[in-house]
């Protein structure tokens, strides 16, 4: 689809309504000085929604009325996302020393190939009220509220047909759901709002797994460097060698310097370029020498650096590299040069929420549906 | 009217439907205009904190309203229902009109496919009319991580809808979301 094409459908489907009911509620808003008046003082308000009036307006009440239902569900969440457990602080390991002794041990892994790629990894969700931003205080004495945490496992094959004429899919989610609450007061909030579901990827608390097979759609699983969509079938044939995937990413990074698709703007940081596109690679199908070239670019970088030993949700010890001013963790682990997780931040200044996910177990096999033996 | 005053009320005549038209796609459509209201009694508290480019800091104040009054429940996820409910007989014959290169109710499943940061980084700039450093605000990432963003969310789009008015494709699996994020 081109791309004035995709701003013409995402323009057209922001309803002609929202700009009525906008010019609606305008035409009737308060005074500003009644606003002024009614905020009072410059004092914050220790709770501005708890104040909120409680007059309606029938005209909200055109047309509208199929939206007003809206379950008691949770936004994605507040709780802090990283279970950081550091043994040590980062200043102890040199970046560019274990990033170099990764691409030696990348190098050194067993070049494995078969017909369906398979990966199971594990997602993590923080769902509770409402956090404080620009503007607002710290959130206190809030109305219905909980924090809790879900998470729940999938299972994806990316499949090349025989012949190579092309790919089928499978999809296995959500398993091994589970919800934790940070404390039993959560846990008691949740229960009197009548337990409703939480979301998991897939689906929420309340959906049995299920299994979804389909044959177009690699430009779901192909990685992505930049705003260039690399083809599946030429994941194994990238660069194994360090200049080689330089070269490769420099000319990717100095085409989206000038601009690449969907208005994509690459940074003016090369190893910051090579970071975010860095896990897409490692969770591919990629050759242990692409890998390894990988770590040595990153290693070249300032901008990257590690962060320390990390225990990570599944109990696993990695170590914790990051980027300036990516906000993202990935986790690495030294025996193996193997990704284990993918980490993004939360954001104190913000807030922010934070996302985690695992990856439990990737490899090669032959056959749709089925799991690497290690 | 004193300097403070001029400016709120600058603020407030300028940016009132800009506000209103962000909250009432995250809330019942019925307490848009109290949160859009809460939003300006707070700015007016805060007026000597709200930067020269007042949108973005405004429409991050009602982001964070919509949720702490309403739970904010899924806010993103229920994007797309909230436009569905919004929608009109208008709006589809518009949509026809336009000739758009598939069905309105596929666009809807496409922009539902995306998680929720990609759908409110499309929304944001496309809607909202914020630059990417200014929808970075209120999206509460960094600039670079909302541009990766944005990007993705629109190429997932593309290819949603590309595959929605490809024959013979079967809809895409779930896909898991943090895997086409980047920050």
């Amino acid at each position: 689809m081109k791309h004035d094409e995709l701003d013409g459908v995402i323009h057209a489907l922001r309803p002609a309504m929202v700009d009525e009911l906008a010019d609606a509620a305008y035409a009737r808003r308060p005074d500003a000085a009644l606003v002024r008046t009614r905020a009072g003082t410059s004092v914050p308000s220790p709770d501005p929604v708890r104040r909120r009036r409680t007059v309606r307006r029938p005209a909200f009440a055109i047309g509208v009325t199929a939206v007003v239902a809206a379950g008691a569900v949770l936004a994605a969440g507040s709780l802090s996302g990283g279970h950081d457990g550091g043994t040590g602080p980062s200043s102890t390991t040199d970046t560019r020393t274990f990033l170099l002794a990764s691409a030696e041990t990348a190098a050194k892994q067993p070049a494995t190939h078969g017909t369906c790629w398979y990966s199971r990894t594990r997602m993590w969700q923080d769902q509770g009220p409402a956090k404080s931003g620009p503007g607002l205080p710290t959130p206190k004495g809030q109305g219905p509220a909980f924090q809790a945490r879900t998470a729940s496992s999938t299972e994806n094959w990316s499949c090349t047909l025989p012949g190579g004429t092309g790919m089928r899919f499978r999809t296995h989610l959500p398993l091994d759901v589970q919800v934790t609450f940070p404390a039993k007061r959560d846990e008691a909030a949740w229960k009197a709002a009548g337990s409703p579901p939480l979301d998991v990827n897939g689906g929420t608390t309340a959906t049995k797994p299920h299994t979804v097979t389909y044959d177009k759609g690699s430009h779901l699983v192909n990685p992505d460097i930049g705003s260039h969509e690399i083809e599946w079938r030429t994941v194994p044939k990238l660069p194994a060698t360090k200049s080689g995937l330089e070269a490769y990413l420099r000319r990717l990074w100095q085409e989206d310097r000038v601009g690449g698709a969907n208005g994509y703007t690459a940074t003016a940081d090369f190893g910051q370029y090579v970071f975010v596109s860095a896990w897409d690679l490692f969770m591919a199908p990629t050759t242990p020498g692409t890998r390894a070239a990988l770590y040595r670019i990153l290693a070249d970088s300032s901008s990257v650096h590690v962060t320390g030993r990390i225990r990570d949700r599944e109990g696993r010890s990695g170590v914790g590299i990051t980027a300036r001013g990516t906000g993202v963790r990935l986790v690495v682990d030294p025996a193996t040069a193997q990704l284990l997780d993918f980490e993004q931040l939360p954001q104190a200044a913000r807030r922010a929420t934070g996302e985690y996910l695992a990856f439990e177990r990737q490899g090669w096999v032959d056959r749709i549906g089925t799991v690497p033996s290690s | 009217m004193d300097e403070r005053e001029a400016r709120f009320t600058r603020l407030y005549e300028t940016y009132y439907r800009n506000v209103f038209g962000y909250v009432v796609l995250r809330v019942a459509p019925q307490a848009a205009e109290d949160v859009t209201g809460e939003v300006f009694t707070i700015a007016w508290r805060k007026i000597d904190e709200v930067p020269e480019r007042a949108l973005p800091w405004l429409l991050g104040v009602a982001k964070n309203l919509a949720r702490r009054s309403h739970g904010a429940a899924g806010h993103e996820r229920d994007l797309v229902d909230r436009l569905a409910g919004l929608t009109t007989d208008a709006d589809r014959l518009a949509w026809d009109a336009a000739d758009h290169v598939v069905a309105r109710d596929q666009a809807l499943a496409a922009l539902r496919a995306l998680s929720p940061k990609e759908a409110e980084a499309v929304t944001l700039t496309a809607w909202h009319g914020l630059e990417p450093a200014d929808a970075a605000r209120v999206a509460g990432c960094s600039r670079t991580a909302f541009t990766v963003r944005l990007h993705r969310g629109r190429r997932r789009l593309a290819r949603a809808l590309d595959a929605s008015h490809d024959p013979g494709t079967e809809a895409p699996a779930p896909r898991p979301r943090v895997i086409q994020e980047k920050p």
